[in-house]
């Protein structure tokens, strides 16, 4: 190979290691809040929220070849951050304590229980997490029930049941006494 | 349309309405007011699942991943082998050197995934997620804290993920926290030291065979494994990491290795 020839092949890869890297930073930029808010629903705190974010777009990176539609990203990262999450309770069972101590209580700090969304947002909280999920996916996620079937490996005729009994569920939380809307994630 | 089906399908989706829901839906005044009222829950909904997100998510995201992402080279296209031989060669020696060929591609791969292996399992060590944890920008602020937090704020805070301390922890704590590294919840600490701040985190239930160190990014990690967890120092240098580790051990397994009041 020439010297030119040489020079012109480590130019193609810089460049290509260049737009490697603003491909990723695109995601990250365009994608960091929504994985957050879709973590935050999965784990139910801030930090751990913030973690897995993170980890998802590591793993993200280091698959990034694999995207090949860009338009597929967003069901690809959070398909990334559910295995992410899962990973968690593979290693071991998260503490009781950390069950309890979940960032979801009206008075406390941070991006939760204050305000006038409080009582719907520890409602959300209490639904079991096969109902949860699909209902984050759905409404926060914008994915179709096909979609989120095909992302929870389930039938769409479940997660059509399930959305509409999470409807449900809150709807008898709200509509309950008070004190039934305990605090922490299920 | 039935006013059950209305129901079933409203319930499914609100925002997902076709012309026979809508067509349903003007004729009836017991679906329209439960349209109206699923479309009210919606937007309650959208607003109590939108929470908010921190600040610096994103700056966070990519300055913990840069140390990462320098450890990682960017995957190359896999590289398109000349076929083009010109003359045909003896059958026998063709398949010698298929053969040889086959076997440098079999080794380039091994050594390639052992390489990777390595460096997924160096990625994720404690020492490598406990650098990529305090370089992160809202971490910053905590090295420079200096002045002793009580006592009683550090056993809480160990308290609250499941450790009671078994004696006295170091007196020069300056920050605490419960944090998270790699998706595991963690204690997280400051002490200053003569050479500079260390940091100490303390990973219940983590499992180190041995002691691991690793040096980035200017900072130096160590993680030592403890009877039921692991500790991790990361400083500047790593003079005060032995003192450290005797203290804090003294601290979570008491003076002798005494049992632990772990939950």
């Amino acid at each position: 190979m020439t010297e030119d020839a040489s020079q012109r092949g480590e130019t193609r890869s810089t460049g290509s290691a260049d737009n490697r890297r603003r491909q990723f930073e695109t995601l990250v930029q365009a994608h960091s809040a929504e994985l957050y808010r879709h973590a935050y629903w999965l784990c139910g705190q801030d930090a751990l929220a913030q973690d897995l974010v993170q980890e998802t777009f590591l793993r993200a990176w280091r698959s990034l070849d694999a995207l090949r539609d860009a338009a597929a990203s967003k069901a690809w990262l959070a398909t990334i951050l559910r295995r992410e999450h899962a990973r968690l309770y593979e290693r071991k069972p998260m503490p009781s304590t950390d069950i309890d101590e979940l960032e979801l209580h009206d008075e406390a700090p941070g991006p939760d229980g204050r305000g006038e969304n409080a009582a719907l947002r520890a409602a959300i909280a209490r639904l079991e997490p096969k109902y949860r999920e699909p209902l984050v996916l759905q409404v926060l996620g914008g994915f179709s029930c096909a979609e989120i079937a095909q992302q929870l490996e389930i039938s769409e005729s479940a997660v059509m049941t399930q959305v509409f009994r999470a409807r449900q569920k809150l709807k008898e939380l709200l509509d309950g006494d008070g004190k039934e809307v305990a605090h922490g994630l299920r | 349309m039935d006013c059950a089906e209305f129901q079933r399908r409203l319930g499914t989706d609100p925002n997902a309405l076709d012309a026979d829901m809508r067509a349903h839906a003007s004729g009836c005044a017991h679906c329209t007011r439960a349209l109206a009222q699923a479309q009210a829950l919606e937007r309650r909904l959208v607003d109590a699942l939108h929470v908010p997100v921190p600040a610096d998510l994103v700056a966070r995201v990519l300055a913990a991943s840069r140390v990462d992402l320098e450890a990682v080279p960017a995957v190359a296209p896999p590289a398109r082998i000349a076929s083009a031989q010109a003359g045909v060669r003896p059958l026998r020696r063709a398949r010698r050197r298929q053969g040889a060929w086959l076997a440098l591609a079999a080794a380039a791969v091994l050594v390639v995934a052992l390489g990777l292996t390595h460096w997924r399992a160096n990625a994720n060590s404690l020492p490598a997620l406990a650098i990529a944890h305090v370089v992160a920008p809202d971490e910053h602020d905590a090295l420079g804290l200096k002045t002793p937090l009580p006592r009683a704020d550090v056993e809480a805070t160990f308290a609250a993920r499941g450790v009671h301390l078994v004696a006295a922890p170091p007196a020069d704590v300056a920050y605490v926290a419960k944090c998270a590294i790699g998706g595991t919840p963690i204690v997280h600490m400051v002490m200053p030291e003569s050479g500079g701040p260390v940091s100490v985190m303390y990973v219940p239930g983590a499992r180190e065979r041995a002691s691991e160190s690793l040096r980035r990014d200017d900072l130096v990690a160590r993680a030592v494994p403890m009877e039921r967890g692991a500790l991790v120092m990361v400083a500047r240098e790593d003079r005060a990491f032995g003192a450290i580790e005797n203290a804090w051990r003294n601290a979570i397994e008491g003076p002798q290795g005494a049992a632990i009041g772990e939950q």
